[in-house]
């Protein structure tokens, strides 16, 4: 299982900057399916702008720690911040049947991520908010 | 994120290339409302190079919609959508109330 880490500041335009490129390059070594690469950099996306969004407040910037854990059978991402405890597990998915004019605008990430990914599990601990995404490849695949 | 646009009649083509992302919608975002200030009520968004859609990218369309149904004889089209940005229009409803055709343009 391959390893990397990477800690940055959690500013919003860090995704583009640094991160995208960070995860893409990393699991760029597994060959997978273009589509499936995309679609795990779009959880990743969605994950990642809840950190600066919601967890810090827009006058205090902070860090964010992503984990990458892969090989040819998985691929497991944590994103580490120290915010204010935001369990985004707890926001309700939005009505898919609703329409245009009775859609809710948000909560429709976590949504996406909750589809795309086959496991995703958060955890509060020492302060610290976890959010760990998975994606098996060789079975499971969605 | 690049965005074209022509006037092609009573239609407004936008021409999306790149990523739509948290980033990069916002710019979208103020196109099309820039746009809807201006009178534009038939609008078409071409996704042709369109590579890219987060739910930020989501957001923007369903702003444009909620707009666009407020217009009387108003019309948002979405055209030329690739694979896995069709798949996020599907896995999330949008298709439901979205016009989605196959592009002419």
């Amino acid at each position: 299982m391959i390893k990397n880490k990477i800690k940055l500041e959690a500013r919003i335009e860090n995704w583009r900057n640094i991160l995208y490129d960070f995860i893409k390059i990393n699991l760029e070594k597994l060959q997978m399916d273009e589509n499936l690469l995309e679609k795990i950099l779009l959880s990743c996306e969605e994950i990642y702008v809840n950190i600066p969004s919601y967890a810090y407040s827009a006058r205090k910037i902070g860090e964010a720690e992503v984990y990458l854990e892969f090989d040819n059978k998985e691929v497991k991402i944590t994103f580490i911040d120290q915010g204010i405890s935001f369990n985004p597990m707890l926001v309700p998915n939005p009505d898919t049947k609703s329409s245009a004019s009775d859609r809710r605008i948000g909560g429709w990430g976590i949504f996406i991520v909750k589809k795309l990914m086959d496991k995703v599990e958060y955890k509060r601990e020492n302060g610290k908010n976890f959010l760990t995404i998975t994606k098996f490849l060789n079975f499971g695949g969605k | 994120m690049e965005v074209e646009k022509v006037q092609t009649g009573e239609k407004t083509v936008y021409h999306v290339s790149g990523r739509i992302d948290t980033q990069t919608s916002p710019e979208l975002q103020k196109l099309l409302e820039v746009g809807l200030e201006e009178g534009e009520n038939n609008i078409v968004l071409d996704l042709k190079e369109t590579v890219y859609l987060s739910s930020a990218g989501l957001r923007v369309i369903l702003y444009a919609q909620k707009r666009i149904d407020d217009i009387k004889g108003g019309s948002l089209t979405v055209v030329n959508v690739a694979p896995v940005v069709m798949e996020v229009f599907n896995m999330t409803g949008f298709t439901d109330f979205m016009k989605i055709e196959e592009a002419k343009t």
